[in-house]
């Protein structure tokens, strides 16, 4: 489904944008110390059931807006039509893909609990970036499920730009996805689409 | 083994757990009945209340358990939630087009946000087929019983003359309307509008009054725009020090041209300024959100 080509978003990402700021390698151990700390965070807020469940969505929304380079990733799943874009467009779709990536994963992330996760190894990616590869283990049943995790370090700060899942890019399933939709109804037709995807109503207590 | 009748298929999708998720792309949810859960369906003492307590703490069987013999009777709360729950895969395995069955039924009965839900399915074609003009239909119901978000959504149709010919007066009336009840999107919105003359007519001071109604409660992109519109004084008296507020602000939630023109400001002015602001925006909470955005 599409959301989890958004959650294995990011990885992708990293090939098009123009960071100006200095193109470090980034440290597979730290990468790999990051998304383990990140884990076991998501883990421990996931499992807590002493709150309701929309705070924990909160949570974990809070989580991913501060780990996730959620610009870079917006870039590059706009590819082309990023330069033609008006300035208008550009700050409306990236709000809009940032609330819509944040609120399907956390609305998605919510329904889970009682994963085991364990970071299996990590190295380098490219020239700038480290990938960590883990393992999620579901309790009720089947293979676990293998994530990598695609982070990069700009002046020593951590983030996910893409998450690969079974090999699959999910920035670069976004992108192809994106591509389709603006071929047929344009930047215009793409954004009014994510307007409907993050403002619908979830359930409610009366 | 069969499953209990109020069990639906893929109900046991709230053990999937995120290897689930990760997985669920393409890959058929592991076949429903394969796992049986060996839960009886319990009597049908549905209870609204208690599915809700159910959900919160994330027992979506229970929940849905509850709802469904209302659902079924027509309870159109039971009816839109369960729709929710088939539309983000909560305790369901995802299946859209379940949801739009549901929020149909819902809609149909007269339930707002199903209405509302149902408009933006038909807007981005998921779990039905993409038709602008339904999409029109269903939100210009929920707007018109008052929910600010279908207004606002249905303005920006009438904006882009989708579903509907292109008429921004008649975008701005509704867009209008959703800022009046405190809808932050709306306010930035109504800011731009005046700004720019968008089938209202210019009016700087209108212009920052929408900014500022949007900026205090959070919205980063109105920040930024009510700065600049200290730092040009238009539409308000021009303040350097506000300015440098606003933008910090903006800059503090994500905006990162409004980190550059914060930058930018901060050369032209004395470090007593610089401190004001800053303490300004440290002592800085937004009011709470008044609309149901």
């Amino acid at each position: 489904m599409r959301l989890i080509r958004l959650l294995v978003l990011g990885l992708l990402v990293s090939v098009t944008t123009a960071h100006p700021a200095a193109a470090t390698a980034t440290s597979p151990e730290e990468a790999q110390r990051f998304i383990q700390k990140l884990g076991d965070e998501a883990v421990k807020t996931l499992s807590d059931k002493s709150i309701p469940l929309s705070q924990r969505e909160e949570k974990i929304r809070e989580l991913l807006r501060k780990n996730f380079d959620l610009e870079t990733i917006g870039r590059f799943v706009l590819s082309r039509y990023w330069r033609t874009a008006t300035a208008d467009q550009k700050s409306e779709y990236m709000s809009l893909f940032s609330e819509y990536v944040l609120k399907t994963y956390a609305r998605r992330l919510g329904a889970y609990s009682n994963e085991k996760f364990k970071v299996t190894s990590s190295k380098p990616l490219g020239s700038r970036d480290a990938i960590v590869l883990t393992q999620i283990t579901q309790q009720a049943a089947g293979q676990p499920i293998t994530a990598g995790w695609r982070v990069r370090d700009t002046d020593n700060i951590y983030k996910i730009i893409d998450v690969m899942v079974e090999g699959v890019s999910m920035a670069a399933a976004q992108r192809s996805e994106f591509d389709s939709i603006i071929q047929k109804q344009g930047l215009t037709g793409l954004i009014e689409i994510l307007r409907a995807k993050v403002s619908a109503f979830s359930a409610r207590s009366s | 083994m069969t499953m209990p009748k109020s069990v639906p298929m893929g109900v046991q999708a709230s053990q999937r757990g995120l290897g689930g998720l990760l997985r669920s792309r393409g890959l058929t949810l592991l076949a429903a009945g394969v796992v049986c859960l060996g839960i009886s369906a319990t009597s049908a003492r549905a209870d609204f209340q208690a599915g809700w307590n159910a959900y919160e703490t994330g027992d979506f069987l229970t929940a849905y358990n509850e709802w469904l013999p209302l659902a079924e009777k027509g309870d159109t709360r039971a009816q839109f939630n369960i729709g929710v729950m088939y539309d983000e895969g909560k305790g369901l395995t995802q299946d859209r087009s379940k949801a739009i069955e549901w929020w149909t039924m819902a809609a149909e009965a007269g339930d707002a946000q199903a209405q509302h839900n149902l408009g933006l399915a038909y807007l981005a074609g998921t779990g039905v087929s993409q038709d602008y003009g339904e999409a029109v239909t269903w939100l210009k119901r929920a707007a018109t019983s008052g929910l600010v978000r279908s207004q606002y959504a249905l303005g920006r149709m009438y904006d882009y003359g989708f579903g509907v010919a292109k008429d921004v007066k008649e975008a701005a009336k509704w867009i209008l309307m959703a800022a009046e009840h405190g809808f932050d999107k709306a306010q930035y919105n109504m800011g731009k509008r005046y700004r720019d003359g968008v089938g209202v007519k210019k009016d700087p001071a209108a212009a920052a009054k929408w900014f500022k109604a949007a900026a205090e409660q959070g919205h980063a992109r109105a920040q930024h725009h009510l700065g600049i519109r200290y730092l040009k004084g238009e539409g308000v008296k021009k303040d350097p020090v506000a300015a440098l507020m606003w933008l910090t602000l903006s800059a503090r939630a994500g905006d990162k041209s409004a980190a550059r023109e914060r930058d930018k400001l901060m050369e032209h002015l004395s470090s007593a300024q610089r401190q004001k602001a800053k303490s300004m925006a440290d002592q800085w909470r937004p009011v709470p959100k008044k609309a149901d955005g």
